[in-house]
Formats: C-alpha cells, sequence, structure tokens
C-alpha cells in the first residue's frame, strides 16, 4: 500500500547506488576471481545511472519530507561526478598496491546514499539519522586498509563526535517540541513566531555546531589534518572531497529553510570560526612538510573563506561562495590526482621533499602542478580567480571590506607555502626516481585541467546553468 | 579609425601561440634549441610589425586611447575586457618588445633550462602588452597580477639567486602589491557594477576617507613595483644578481609596469583629496635616487651598475610623472623608448662578456682590448646611456629636467646628482674594461661576438641613433 502511493522516481537515484552495493556483495562472496575492477565497474555503472535518474526525475518528490529540485539535484549530480573520479583514481591505487577494494566500494556507496537522502530530506530528525550513518560510515571507511596509527585516528575522530552528536540530537528534541513536529517547515514557523532565548540558541547552535565539526572548519577542524593525512590515499581523497559538497549542500538548505527567521544570530560566530580557520590553515600550510597535511591546512583555509560569505546568508551571494568552492575543489582534485602520479619504486610520496625536481623527469605533472597552484592561489585565467573574484565582489557589495582585506591577506600569507611548492617542483635538484605514471591519471589530470582553465575561455553558459540551479 | 583586423589582440596573444609552439618542441634532439630561439625570435619580430603597423591606424599623441577592442570574458559577474592604445604605450609596447628581443639575442648560447625560459620570457610578452594596452581597471589589474608567474618561474629557473628566500620575499613583495590593486579594483568594480575605463577612475565619487584609502592603496600596488626606499633591497637582490640576460632584461621591465600604472592613474585622474601624497612620493623618489646610485657606485659587480643606472631612470621618469602637467608624457615615452633598448643592450653585451670571462677564468681588466666588436657596440650604448646626443632620451630628458627643475629645484638637483652618480659607475667600468690588457693575447681567444650578433646590435644601435632626430621616424610624414 506504501510503496503503491509513493513516487519511487523520486528515489532512483538511491535505489541505483542500492542496487550496486547488492551487486557488489553478490559478486564478493560468489563470484570467483574479483578484482578491485569489478567493484569499480559497478559503481561506475550505478553512478552513472544515478546521474543519469537524478538528472531526469530531478524534481520528483515523496510527500513533505522528501523532495527533489534543482539545488539539490545539482549537489548529487556533483557528489556523483566527484566519487566517479575519485573511484576511478582508486582503482589505479588498489591494483598498484594490491589489496582488497570491496570495503572500499561498498562503503563509498553507502555513503553517498546516505548523503543523496539527507540532501533531499525535509526532516530534522531524519537528517540526524543519515548523517551520523554516514558519519559512522565514514570512520568505518577511515579504518580501511588503516595502520594501528590510522585506526586510533579513526576512534578518535568517533569519540570526538559523540558530544557533538548527542547535543545536536538534544537541539533537535528541543525545536521538534517547540515546533510540535521535526519538519523544516513547522521548524521554521516555530523560529519565525518565538524570541530568541539561551535554549533556543542552544539548540539552534547544538546543530549547526554538529555540521561545522563534520565539515572540519576552525575551532573543530583539530583532527582534519591527521584524518586526511593517515588514511590510504583513496580514503583520503574521497574524504577531502565528498563529505565537503554535501555538508556544505544540508547547511545551505537549512539556513535557508529552517534557520533563515534567526540565522542573523550566528553570524558573527560565523564569521569568527572562518577568520580563524583561515589563520589557522595558513599557519598550519607554511609550517607542514607532509604534502597531504599541507593540502589538508589548504583546505582549511579555502573553507574559512567559503564559510566567510556564507555567514551573511544572503542567498543573492551564495553564487559567489558555490563558484569559489567549485574553483577550489577543482584545484584540490587536481592535487590529488597528482599524488597518484607520485610513486617512486611503488611507494606513494608523502614528503614535500620527495618531489624536489620531478619538474626535468615529469614535466607535465609538473606543470599540471603548477596549474593547480596558481588557481588556488586566484591567479587569472585561471577558474580559481574566477571564483575568488565572485566571493570577493559579493563581499563588497555587502559593504565587507575588512572581510575583503583579511582574505586577501591571508592569500598573499598562503602564497608563500605555493611557492614553496613549486619551488620544490621546479627549482630544487632531482632527488628521486619517479615511477611511470598511467595513461588514465594523465587522462584524469588533463580533464582536471581543462575545468579549472575553463575560466579562461568565458563558461558563460555553464556558469549561466549553475546560477539557475542554484537559485 | 578600427581597422579590421583585432590587432591588440593579436599582439598580445602573438607571444602566447610562439610559447605554445616551443612547448610542444621535443628538448632532446640537437636542434631544438636553434628552432625554439628561432621561433621566439620570429615571434617576436610579428609582434615588433603588427606594433608598427598599429601606429598607422591611430593619431600621434597622449591619452586619446584609440584602436579599442573589448572582449567579454565573464557573464557573471560581467567582466570585459577593453584593449586600446595611443602613440604612449604602442612606444612603450615597442621598447619593450625590441628590449626583449636583444635580450633574446644572446639565448641560444645559455642551454641549460633553456625551454622553460623562452616560454616563460614569451608569456611574460603576453602579459605585458596585454598590460600596456589595457583600458580598462579589470584588465589593467588582471595582466599586473598575471605576469608575476611568468617572472617568479625565469628567476627561479634561471638558478642565479643562490639565497631562495630572496625570490620569495621578492615575489611576496610583488604580490602584496597586485593583492592590494586587487582591492582597490574590487571597491571600483563593486562601486559602478562593471569595469570603469582607466580615464574614468576619477569619477567615481567615494568619501573622503574612502577616497584618500582607494588612492593610496593604488600607489602603495604601483610602488610595490619599483624598488623604492625602504624596500628597494628586496627588489635590488634579486634583480642584480641576475645573469642571464633575458631574464635580466625581464625582470628589470617589471619597475616599468609601476611607472605606467602611475602614468595611467597620476595626471589627469587622481582627485585632490589624494594629490598631497605627492609629496610623500617625491621624496621617497629622490632618496630611494640616491640610494640606488650609491649602490652602483660602491658595488663592483657590474649588474649592480646596470641595475642601479636602471633604477635611478626609472625613478626619474617617475619624478616626470609627478610634474603638474601631462605634456611632457609624451617625451617620457620617446625617452623610455630609447631607454628600454639602451639597457637592454648594455645587459645583454654585458652578460655576454661576464659569461665569457667566466668560461675562460679570466680577469675583466682590459678585457675589451680582445673584444672590439663587443667594445664598439657597448661603447654606443653606454655613450647614450650617459646622456650624449646618440638617442632620444637626449633631447626629451632634457624637457623633463627642465620642468623638474622649474617645478622643484632640490629635487631636480637632487636627482641630476643621482643619474650623475649611476652614470659615473657605468663608465668608470667601461673604461676600466677598456684600458691596455694585462694578459698576452692567446689568452682571450675566440672571446668576441661573431659579425652576425655585430650586425644585429649595430641595427639597434641605428634605431637608436634614428630615435634621436625623430622618435616616430618610421611613421610616413
Amino acid at each position: 500500500m506504501f510503496l503503491a502511493s509513493a513516487n519511487l522516481y523520486s528515489f532512483l537515484p538511491e535505489l541505483c547506488l542500492a542496487l550496486a552495493l547488492i551487486v557488489q556483495i553478490l559478486a564478493f562472496f560468489f563470484r570467483k576471481n574479483v578484482t578491485p575492477k569489478t567493484f569499480y565497474t559497478i559503481a561506475k555503472f550505478a553512478l552513472f545511472a544515478s546521474s543519469l535518474t537524478a538528472f531526469l526525475f530531478y524534481n520528483q518528490d515523496f510527500g513533505n519530507s522528501f523532495t527533489n529540485n534543482e539545488y539539490t539535484t545539482l549537489f548529487k549530480l556533483i557528489m556523483y561526478l566527484w566519487a566517479w573520479a575519485c573511484f576511478y583514481l582508486s582503482l589505479k591505487w588498489f591494483l598498484s598496491q594490491d589489496k582488497i577494494s570491496f570495503r572500499f566500494y561498498a562503503l563509498a556507496l553507502l555513503i553517498l546514499i546516505a548523503f543523496s537522502f539527507a540532501l533531499s530530506v525535509n526532516n530534522l530528525w531524519f537528517l540526524w539519522a543519515l548523517l551520523e550513518t554516514a558519519f559512522l560510515l565514514l570512520v568505518l571507511l577511515l579504518k580501511t586498509n588503516a595502520d594501528e596509527e590510522g585506526n586510533l585516528t579513526a576512534m578518535t575522530f568517533f569519540y570526538s563526535s559523540l558530544p557533538f552528536s548527542l547535543c545536536a540530537a538534544w537541539g533537535i528534541f528541543y525545536l521538534s517540541q517547540l515546533a510540535g513536529g521535526a519538519d523544516y517547515s513547522l521548524v521554521a514557523a516555530a523560529l519565525k513566531n518565538s524570541s530568541m532565548n539561551f535554549y533556543l540558541f542552544m539548540a539552534c547552535s547544538a546543530l549547526l555546531v554538529n555540521m561545522l565539526f563534520k565539515i572540519g572548519l576552525a575551532p573543530f577542524h583539530f583532527l582534519m589534518p591527521k584524518i586526511v593525512s593517515s588514511p590510504c590515499l583513496p580514503v583520503s581523497s574521497f574524504i577531502s572531497f565528498i563529505p565537503v559538497f554535501a555538508y556544505y549542500a544540508i547547511l545551505i538548505k537549512m539556513a535557508v529553510k529552517v534557520f533563515a527567521p534567526v540565522f542573523v544570530h550566528f553570524q558573527e560566530p560565523l564569521l569568527i570560526f572562518a577568520v580563524l580557520s583561515m589563520i589557522i590553515g595558513v599557519a598550519g600550510a607554511n609550517s607542514e612538510t607532509n604534502l597531504r597535511r599541507i593540502f589538508a591546512y589548504v583546505a582549511l583555509f579555502n573553507l574559512g573563506i567559503v564559510f566567510s560569505e556564507l555567514a551573511f546568508f544572503d542567498v543573492r551571494r551564495l553564487y559567489g561562495s558555490f563558484i569559489y568552492l567549485i574553483s577550489y575543489m577543482l584545484a584540490l582534485s587536481g592535487v590529488y590526482t597528482l599524488f597518484y602520479a607520485l610513486k617512486s619504486k611503488g611507494d606513494y610520496l608523502n614528503n614535500l621533499k620527495d618531489i624536489s625536481g620531478i619538474s626535468l623527469a615529469k614535466p607535465l605533472i609538473a606543470a599540471a602542478m603548477l596549474l593547480c597552484l596558481i588557481s588556488m592561489l586566484g591567479l587569472p585565467p585561471m577558474m580559481g580567480f574566477l571564483g575568488l573574484f565572485s566571493l570577493l565582489n559579493g563581499l563588497a557589495a555587502l559593504r565587507e571590506y575588512w572581510l575583503v582585506a583579511v582574505i586577501l591577506a591571508g592569500k598573499l600569507f598562503m602564497a608563500y607555502a605555493y611557492l614553496k611548492v613549486i619551488k620544490v617542483v621546479y627549482f630544487d635538484a632531482k632527488s628521486i626516481t619517479l615511477d611511470r605514471v598511467d595513461k588514465g591519471i594523465y587522462l584524469c589530470l588533463f580533464v582536471n585541467i581543462i575545468l579549472t582553465t575553463a575560466a579562461a575561455f568565458n563558461p558563460r553558459f555553464f556558469l549561466a546553468i549553475l546560477r539557475n540551479f542554484l537559485n | 579609425m578600427n581597422p579590421n583586423l583585432p590587432y591588440l589582440l593579436l599582439i598580445a596573444l602573438i607571444p602566447l601561440v610562439g610559447a605554445a609552439f616551443v612547448l610542444c618542441g621535443t628538448e632532446n634532439t640537437k636542434k631544438f634549441i636553434p628552432n625554439a630561439w628561432a621561433v621566439a625570435i620570429l615571434t617576436i619580430v610579428t609582434d615588433l610589425i603588427l606594433i608598427l603597423r598599429a601606429f598607422y591606424h591611430i593619431k600621434t599623441g597622449y591619452g586619446n586611447m584609440q584602436l579599442s577592442e573589448t572582449y567579454v570574458w565573464w557573464e557573471m559577474p560581467r567582466i570585459e575586457l577593453t584593449f586600446a592604445v595611443d602613440s604612449f604605450s604602442l612606444l612603450l609596447l615597442l621598447g619593450v618588445f625590441l628590449a626583449v628581443l636583444v635580450g633574446m639575442w644572446f639565448e641560444k648560447n645559455y642551454h641549460d633550462t633553456c625551454k622553460p625560459r623562452i616560454v616563460f620570457a614569451l608569456f611574460f610578452l603576453t602579459s605585458l602588452s596585454g598590460f600596456f594596452m589595457a583600458a580598462d581597471v579589470f584588465s589593467f589589474f588582471i595582466f599586473f597580477l598575471i605576469m608575476l608567474l611568468p617572472l617568479f618561474m625565469l628567476i627561479g629557473l634561471s638558478g642565479d639567486i643562490k639565497k631562495q628566500a630572496a625570490i620569495f620575499r621578492f615575489m611576496l613583495y610583488n604580490l602584496f602589491g597586485a593583492m592590494l590593486l586587487f582591492a582597490a579594483v574590487i571597491i571600483l568594480y563593486n562601486h559602478q557594477n562593471h569595469s570603469i575605463l582607466l580615464g574614468d577612475v576619477s569619477s567615481v565619487k567615494l568619501r573622503e576617507k574612502g577616497e584618500i584609502t582607494l588612492w593610496l592603496t593604488i600607489f602603495v600596488a604601483f610602488l610595490s613595483r619599483i624598488p623604492i626606499w625602504p624596500f628597494h633591497y628586496w627588489i635590488a637582490s634579486v634583480n642584480a644578481a641576475l645573469k642571464n640576460p633575458l631574464v635580466f632584461v625581464v625582470a628589470n621591465l617589471m619597475p616599468l609596469t609601476g611607472i605606467y600604472g602611475f602614468i595611467r592613474f597620476w595626471p589627469n585622474t587622481v582627485p585632490d583629496t589624494a594629490a598631497f601624497c605627492l609629496y610623500f612620493l617625491e621624496i621617497i623618489g629622490v632618496i630611494s635616487m640616491f640610494f640606488i646610485a650609491l649602490i652602483g657606485v660602491i658595488n663592483k659587480d657590474i649588474n649592480y651598475k646596470i641595475f642601479a643606472f636602471v633604477t635611478v631612470y626609472y625613478i626619474f621618469f617617475l619624478l616626470g610623472i609627478f610634474l603638474p602637467t601631462d605634456q611632457f608624457i609624451l617625451n617620457l615615452g620617446f625617452s623610455l623608448f630609447a631607454f628600454l633598448l639602451i639597457f637592454a643592450a648594455i645587459a645583454s653585451l654585458t652578460a655576454y662578456v661576464e659569461n665569457a670571462l667566466e668560461r675562460e677564468n679570466l680577469k675583466p681588466l682590459g678585457i675589451f682590448s680582445y673584444m672590439p666588436r663587443v667594445s664598439l657596440c657597448l661603447a654606443v650604448f653606454i655613450l647614450a646611456a650617459v646622456g650624449l646626443p646618440l638617442s632620444a632620451m637626449f633631447v626629451n630628458n632634457f624637457v623633463v629636467f627642465a620642468a623638474l627643475l622649474d617645478y622643484n629645484i632640490i629635487s631636480a638637483l637632487l636627482a641630476l646628482v643621482a643619474l650623475s652618480l649611476a652614470a659615473m659607475s657605468l663608465l668608470r667600468e667601461f673604461f676600466l674594461r677598456k684600458s691596455p690588457a694585462p694578459y698576452p693575447a692567446d689568452t682571450a681567444r675566440c672571446l668576441d661576438i661573431a659579425p652576425p650578433d655585430l650586425c644585429f646590435f649595430l641595427s639597434a644601435a641605428a634605431v637608436l641613433i634614428l630615435s634621436f632626430f625623430n622618435p616616430l621616424w618610421f611613421l610616413r610624414g
């Protein structure tokens, strides 16, 4: 009866992913000679089917508690696309390291399903359950092929998140009591009609802080650099991208649909967190020598910049922060693709000094690194410049000139970290012989660089679509 | 009068096409370096021809931007790149391309990292030409920022700077200026909701404090490109240490971007509220001239002397810009054109000599006795540099100096002393090398430049001498 009345089209993307998961499990247990390619192929087709169905049924709802629209579809498509790239590169890693990939692909698909549902739900309890499930799966993912230190980091991450999760649950409980239900519309109406008091503030803060902890914004970032640098490369690349997109999209949706009446109270704390993230990001990136940690801090810094505009939650200005997010994620994924290429005698390189002078042996890899870094720096004509300009223009329109100055100063200090990497790659003497780079990695890099430099060719059509979707 | 051909876009893009050609070449083959060098020379010559053609499509004069071309870059936020030129910017373009051509001439002798050097030099030319042709604030900023990347790569790849910290300091200092200009551009853009033509900047009305902050930001951004006291050492420690002529020429073109920034913003557009900056800029300018001239006198390294000469002249031109009239701007343009050619030729020939000395393990004293061709070329260029009537610098500098004398006699006299010191140190170095050789003739074997090189430098000298009679001699009528 329930299924008969349900609009199953609205779940099709998630159903495709779930189906792939079942096929993966069956293949793992019943098929002989399974290789990482088997799981990758299943995941690839599932992602393709999910993207297609998400695109085709972009406006199908399941009652009021599960709605799809252009906005959710955009972020679902972005997540699927990035996940596909991560899966493809991970395949190279699993093949070269000769490790079992089932756990990684299965958990990653589960996480995608959870995030995908979380994007469409309109109920705070559902959202909490889905996000906590996704988080739990992320912790399990962190333990994939992890050593003792990696396991410990994963468990520390899990235990640290417990207080935040419990507080968020209390916050939802309080809000649902106040509103008479946990639906976004009910809570939003209740917030509109109530005046701010201590408990209400704490309830909203608990929800917000839980999200900020999971996305890794300062001062809740303390585990993030370790989490990104300690697991194996496929896990590291997956958790650097997919959760960020998901939490970013969910946060905006919540802010618009639920917290809009009270968001002004959270503007200043969010701005402080954003500026703090920038400061810690700059300091961390400049003091580290581990490549993945450097870029973990770079990600924190950029997240700070994104939140500096997001803090104002002016719907008209979201475009700037979104373009900036996309531009830095593109550059960062270029850097992660390079991590898959930086291999010597079968071992993946992690230290800055390991890549010294690679421009002589691998000029294309060095050039790709240079392009990604200058995009992150925000030099024209790269996509990073478009992102930075859109974001700063939005801030200037809000007359937040001091924030423009802080971001530009942050960019200047961060430039030192980028220049250090460029110096090591181009100006230092060669220290290590790199292994042959897989053609697939070159292909990924090529696509990434094309997208990163796309801004030079006036991508007005693409940007217009993005803008329409965001609105 | 707009021709059918998009001259300005082509001028900016041709070096990029050249760079792409060089980039596609395989470095391992024997013919790569001569081929890459030939492509670079051809690229620059093609652009020179285009620039000369562009002169025919404009009316001579300063400030009346012509040949305007607008290209929409982005729709949201809307960014249009507007290119336009007047005689002044075309003259600078001509000077810059000639200077890089001269710097590139001996590049075939430097085999290490030749490919990236040529590629980045051509990329630098694209950004520099875009900068000189930019007619709106946004294009101006984009090219102001973008040129830092090829510069950083050129300096780093040259390997001449032993202390990496110096490169970082240099780059970050320049980037600091660029970020300031970025802030100013964002404020201006946001105020109007579209990019503003350079000539219309003063029409933007802000509150008094905002206006002062905006203009100070812009001025500091331009000053960051010029080795101005007290940060002159940050630039000097890099620019003077470069041994490769191409990299030396390119690095020493950077102050020109600061000067050009002042030229485009100062004469007509600076509002009265920000005019008080003039006094500070003048004082700082004169102090810097003195400091740097002394650096040239004290240091024994010839590169420091050339650097001192170049910088002192740049600051002299800057003082010329600050005169309360813009009727001398075209004179400055003529002078700058000759100056760029002179300094590039001196830097290139000196680097050739220094390279030969290092290779043969010889001392510089009396070396010119065995290098008559180099000696002849250098004599012409150094004599033109010190102010003899051999180039457009002679008359036009005199005009600017007379105006400066009339405006502020103390500044003018101090500038004169600094210019004399810089010229003296250059001349002294030349005469030391010209003195009788202390070692036997067979020691200095085959050191001189080849006849084609001599022809090339004599042609450059001819262009210089022609500019003395008429800086726009190539125009009919």
